[in-house]
């Protein structure tokens, strides 16, 4: 089964075509690597699986079912189960939460009853090794800690599609290293399919079932690895 | 953004905001306009412009150095300077205009243009200064190299002025809708008159709505004029933002230059709030008959009894229309931002409730409050409330949407993809993030209505305001009694914003 296809999907910004046409389909379960120069679409791709851009032809279905149709969003980004770790060191964390209340507002966001909040909490602090750190709001972390608590709020409502944008580039080789085999760790363990955004394969290869090469916005090299 | 929220509160916007004007435009037929056009309208349209250039005029000229100073070099004690030179916006320009006509013979337009040019020269400052911080570093250092300090700021200039001809078109629009500081000034001198002490006076002897607002369509039209372009600098000011890589920039030596620089910014305070402030103080405690502190203590006495009820109705309303306009102004300044070339598109529309002047608004609100079904609004303290919360909701909604533009929308895209519904977002993400905005633009509110006479003076509700005592008892003869009631208008005014500083590390975002 697929998770995720894209059917002749076409992105502009500013009236200028960004992306596309695209068409792919990711087998649940899988790990895909995009690279390609700068704007070559790739942040694009990932911002237009997850509903935060809204293409202008063509469609995306999630597990065979239709998230957007043309500009139609059928399905919200909210309900889309999708985990997004944004390019750049910690970015889009929330400046005025701590690391344990970030994670709580997920939860809470999902219903996750009150009594499990905690526990799945630590569980997720505990996989991203930020044990100590519950307390602390993003200013008060390092660029690789930051890149860790976005990652554990990308995972905390169990999404079924992980979406890394460069999640290892502002770190050193190796933590980098480190990140790159934790997730890996998750993925294979919680059955993810994950899409990771890279300009540099290396970091990710070992791990990747296929690669994807964009370039004008377009698929230039499909392969499997 | 959620649908349902922004519909809410642009409903809640054209009630409080637009209604007002509209019901007062309807009841304009042609037989009023025939007033608009004669040689009086002319020469009051005249001297309104004049008063309000030279106001704005005076705010940039002191406001730019100053905004330079205090943010950018090394000036002794620039951070304290820089926090006092807010004091002069939150005085009710009133109150100064009655100091300043004690301490000098400045009488007519010259001490009209004075008095609200030193009382609106802080945002001019305050907007100069942020422009100046958020020049890159890098950027400034290549100037230096190239030619000192001089051939920086000939480069910065460009760069900072967008801002500061914003605010100084605020200035000019405050200043040509000021009533009060004219008609004060005329009571205690030759008689000069502007445009919104004649609306006024058309409306006190005819109570002809029609009349009243077409003999104010020139001072609408001149408002307008200023505000459609203070938009396009607003834009371009918020465009001089921080970039990813941003380095601030260093603190500029002054050199010999630094002494004459703290004499400069301490004479504009002294002109601007310290003076009028130490005159207040020395006629509550006996003025020329002899400076005592028995005399003052009586006169804070005397004026805390007369003036207790007062006092409580415009602290009651001012935190009243703050409670409503700050969240109504969160939904509608956040859209408007995030809405993008819709946003913009409808960025006009959120000045209007300030394109009228102030008397007319009030007007406005007795047209549409001032019927059967709604008179036990309009006779409570609700009318003020929600007048004041109609007219100063622009600053609320700028202000939110100029922090929502240096807000990176991948802070709400995460908290979407995380689950979080639009209403969910705005109250945990959206709002705790902006809270030096939300808070600081609320407090604007706040001090704008403790100081808000013209749009109220009308109004039997905002009659029990303390500002309004103020105003009468400024025309029946001063004494002690009035200056220290000033005075404890101007505590009320300024503690907040004080209370805030002093304990709270947090910098208010107020800008709108």
């Amino acid at each position: 089964m697929n998770a995720l296809s894209l059917e002749n999907l076409r992105v502009e910004l500013g009236g200028k075509c960004v992306l596309g046409p695209i068409d792919l389909r990711i087998p649940a379960g899988t790990w895909t690597l995009f690279v390609g120069p700068s704007g070559s679409g790739k942040t694009t791709l990932l911002r237009a699986i997850a509903g935060l851009v809204a293409p202008v032809a063509g469609r995306v279905l999630l597990a065979d079912l239709v998230a957007s149709d043309g500009p139609r969003i059928s399905i919200p980004p909210e309900r889309r189960a999708i985990g997004l770790v944004f390019q750049g060191g910690g970015a889009g964390l929330w400046p005025h939460m701590s690391v344990r209340a970030t994670l709580e507002f997920v939860l809470a966001a999902h219903k996750v009853p009150r009594a499990d909040r905690a526990r799945r909490i630590a569980e997720l602090v505990e996989l991203v090794e930020l044990r100590g750190l519950e307390g602390r709001r993003p200013g008060e972390l390092s660029g690789g800690e930051a890149q860790r608590v976005a990652l554990a709020r990308a995972l905390a409502h169990d999404p079924k599609l992980l979406l890394l944008d460069e999640p290892l580039g502002p770190l050193d080789a190796r933590l980098r290293h480190d990140l790159a085999a934790r997730i890996h760790d998750v993925h294979t363990r919680r059955g993810l399919t994950t899409l990771h955004v890279t300009h540099d394969p290396d970091e990710a290869l070992p791990f990747a079932d296929r690669t994807v090469r964009l370039e004008g916005g377009r698929i230039a090299v499909e392969k499997l690895d | 953004m959620s649908r349902p929220l922004v519909l809410l509160g642009l409903l809640a916007f054209t009630l409080l905001g637009l209604a007002p004007i509209a019901l007062m435009a309807l009841r304009v037929d042609a037989g009023d306009l025939h007033g608009m056009f004669s040689e009086r309208s002319s020469e009051l349209l005249w001297r309104t412009a004049l008063l309000g250039v030279g106001a704005a005029l005076t705010a940039l000229l002191v406001g730019i150095p100053y905004g330079f100073l205090v943010s950018r070099t090394d000036v002794p004690a620039a951070n304290v300077w820089r926090v006092a030179g807010v004091l002069p916006i939150l005085l009710p320009p009133l109150v100064v205009a009655m100091s300043w006509a004690g301490m000098t013979d400045l009488r007519g337009g010259l001490a009209t243009t004075l008095v609200l040019g030193l009382c609106t020269f802080p945002l001019v400052a305050l907007y100069a200064a942020r422009a100046f911080e958020r020049i890159d570093g890098r950027q400034e250092e290549a100037a230096l190299l190239v030619g000192g300090l001089r051939t920086a700021l000939k480069a910065e200039l460009p760069l900072v002025m967008p801002s500061a001809l914003f605010a100084a078109t605020f200035a000019f629009v405050l200043a040509i809708n000021d009533f009060a500081v004219p008609d004060y000034v005329s009571s205690v001198g030759p008689k000069w008159s502007v445009y919104a002490d004649e609306v006024f006076a058309s409306w006190r002897s005819s109570k002809d709505t029609g009349a009243a607002v077409a003999s104010a369509l020139p001072l609408v039209l001149l408002t307008a004029l200023a505000l459609w372009p203070a938009l396009e600098l607003r834009r371009r000011s918020l465009m001089t933002s921080f970039s990813g890589d941003f380095r601030a920039p260093a603190t500029l030596r002054l050199g010999v230059w630094r002494w004459p620089a703290l004499i400069f910014v301490l004479a504009v305070l002294c002109a601007s709030a310290f003076a009028p402030l130490g005159r207040l103080v020395w006629e509550a405690g006996g003025g020329p008959r002899g400076f005592s502190s028995s005399v003052l203590q009586a006169s804070f006495e005397r004026a805390i009894e007369l003036g207790r009820a007062n006092l409580a109705s415009s602290l009651t309303f001012a935190v009243g229309a703050a409670l409503i306009a700050v969240p109504i102004g969160l939904v509608l300044g956040h859209a408007l931002e995030r809405a993008g070339t819709l946003g913009r598109r409808l960025a006009p529309l959120v000045l209007v409730p300030l394109a009228v002047p102030a008397i007319l608004f009030g007007i406005g609100g007795i047209a549409l409050w001032n019927r059967p079904i709604t008179g036990a609004i309009y006779d409570s303290g609700w009318m003020a409330v929600l007048l004041f919360a109609g007219r100063f909701l622009p600053f609320v909604v700028l202000a939110i949407a100029a922090a929502t533009a240096m807000l990176d929308p991948r802070v709400e895209e995460s908290a979407r993809l995380a689950g979080a519904g639009p209403a969910r977002r705005l109250a945990r993400i959206v709002a705790p993030a902006l809270s030096p905005a939300v808070i600081g633009s609320g407090l604007v509110v706040f001090v704008l209505s403790m100081r808000e006479l013209d749009a109220a003076i009308l109004v039997p509700a905002a009659n029990s305001t303390v500002l309004f005592r103020l105003y009468n008892a400024v025309h029946f003869g001063r004494d002690g009694y009035v200056a220290a009631l000033a005075l404890l208008v101007v505590f009320f005014v300024i503690a907040p914003g004080l209370l805030w500083t002093l304990f709270c590390r947090r910098r208010l975002e107020v800008l709108p």
